[in-house]
């Protein structure tokens, strides 16, 4: 047996005392399988301080454990290629065993266990060993590949009812975006009239000038009484009465030129707008007066001059 | 009382296949080795989980113990302290590892060319009386409850280098003496 090196040597000890940890212990795990030499340093460390044990308190464990091991155990009964007479073979295999052990205290050569000089009972031990790992690492791998096909099942299961999740959430949610849209399109709907409501509602002044001078009108617009004040200091003239003009600044008619009536002995200061021209008058209106005959334009459009402009602001 | 070779036979015959001699080899041993897993985890059914562990190791691993090399009970004991060793250190964050760096200049014990040693309670109490009784009784504590060097250093109450120190020479001295 070849001498380990001194790293090795410490790690087998303290792998066979257990205090190796973490790595070293990892370390120790994996020579013991691999490194014959490592093991055999172990076991003679396991055998000099297992004494120790003997201080420990035997305790009956309860019969439970025992039936879980034997649960555990796979049922294998392998056909014994040769049938012992008694124990008689057993105590073949432990009488060689003796030998060696003895001729071992002389200090020769260590002869590791499997090494009979007879031939035919070391290769059939040899055998059965074989056969014994082969059965055993097939069903461990049998087991392995059935519990990965067990996960890998359960792990589909989880994704397939995942997706139902998520799909019906995206259904959920492209109703309610639907819906939110309609919600904002009406709401937008409601801002819109009310915006025009508030427009309609709002008093509105213009000063009516021409052309910079001092103004000739003042107009107010009272949305309540649907009227349009005019004060004007114009003289009266015999036959030409002031028509007043509205050219809305938005709207359906916007930059049209619109008449709301005219300015006579039946209204002299006011102006009634009728629901239609309501909604037209707002901020930013054009409102123009022309001297047109008696009664108003005989044609619809504004014939006489000009003679005062505003724009109409809220007041 | 089983005797070494009952011992040995029920083992090689487990290997085999053979239930009802492991279930004899079951019936003389799992006293002794429920006292060890006790004696580790301090803990009932810890203890009884770790010692079943044991058993299917014990089963699995039956055609991997050679007669004559290892004594079967030091085999079994070995498998017992391991399970309950790793069931205790798989629970709580392990430490990490400590460095091996030199703190001894003491040479590593040579490995023993005679593996084949008897569990002579006899011999070891009389080296183990030989040790310094500090060494000699970390030692007892490292191995009956499976402490590592950071766990010895807390429970014993002295610095992580003392620890070792004392564990390392204390194996060294024992070593020594069953050696004579």
């Amino acid at each position: 047996m070849s001498a380990l090196d001194k790293d090795k040597s410490w790690l087998a000890a303290e792998y066979a005392l257990g205090v190796s940890e973490g790595e070293s212990r990892r370390r120790a795990e994996r020579l013991v399988e691999r490194d014959i030499d490592f093991r055999k340093s172990v076991d003679a460390w396991q055998n000099q301080l297992s004494p120790i044990l003997e201080e420990v308190e035997a305790v009956s464990p309860p019969t439970k454990v025992w039936h879980e091991i034997e649960k555990s155990i796979a049922p294998m009964e392998v056909n014994r290629v040769a049938e012992p007479s008694d124990s008689g073979f057993w105590k073949m295999i432990t009488a060689f065993t003796s030998t060696v052990a003895v001729a071992c205290l002389g200090g020769l050569l260590y002869i590791s266990g499997g090494d009979f000089t007879s031939g035919t009972v070391s290769g059939l031990k040899q055998k059965l060993e074989v056969s014994q790992a082969n059965i055993a690492s097939a069903n461990t791998a049998f087991e392995e590949a059935r519990q990965r096909s067990n996960a890998l099942e359960a792990e589909l299961a989880d994704a397939v009812a995942g997706l139902e999740i998520a799909q019906a959430e995206l259904e959920q949610t492209t109703g309610s975006l639907e819906e939110a849209n309609l919600k904002v399109a009406d709401a937008r709907a409601e801002v819109e009239s009310l915006k025009q409501a508030f427009q309609s509602t709002r008093p509105l002044v213009a000063s009516l000038t021409q052309s910079g001078d001092a103004p000739a009108f003042v107009a107010q617009y009272d949305p309540l009484k649907k009227a349009l004040l005019i004060k004007t200091a114009l003289e009266d003239t015999d036959e030409k009465v002031p028509e007043i003009w509205l050219i809305p600044a938005q709207g359906e008619r916007k930059g049209e030129v619109l008449s709301l009536g005219v300015m006579d002995e039946k209204a002299p200061d006011e102006v009634k707008i009728t629901d239609d021209f309501v909604k037209l008058i707002g901020e930013g209106g054009t409102l123009a007066i022309t001297m047109e005959p008696a009664g108003g334009s005989p044609t619809g459009v504004a014939t006489g001059p000009v003679i005062a402009l505003g724009k109409l602001q809220a007041f | 009382m089983s005797n070494r070779e009952d011992l040995e036979n029920w083992i090689a015959r487990s290997a085999l296949g053979s239930r009802s001699d492991f279930e004899k080899l079951y019936n003389a041993t799992s006293a002794k080795l429920f006292g060890i897993c006790l004696r580790i985890l301090n803990n009932r059914s810890e203890a009884e989980e770790a010692l079943q562990e044991t058993y299917i190791k014990v089963w699995n691993s039956s055609s991997k113990f050679t007669a004559g090399q290892a004594s079967p009970i030091s085999w079994l004991a070995a498998i017992a302290r391991n399970s309950s060793i790793d069931y205790y250190r798989r629970k709580k964050p392990e430490a990490g590892d400590i460095s091996e760096a030199e703190m001894i200049a003491d040479e590593a014990p040579s490995p023993e060319a005679n593996a084949l040693l008897s569990d002579d309670v006899g011999r070891l109490n009389v080296c183990m009386a030989e040790l310094d009784d500090r060494h000699a009784d970390a030692l007892k504590n490292v191995y009956l409850s499976g402490w590592t060097y950071v766990e010895a250093a807390e429970k014993l109450d002295i610095p992580l280098n003392t620890a070792k120190t004392w564990i390392r020479r204390g194996l060294i001295s024992l070593r020594d003496c069953l050696n004579r």
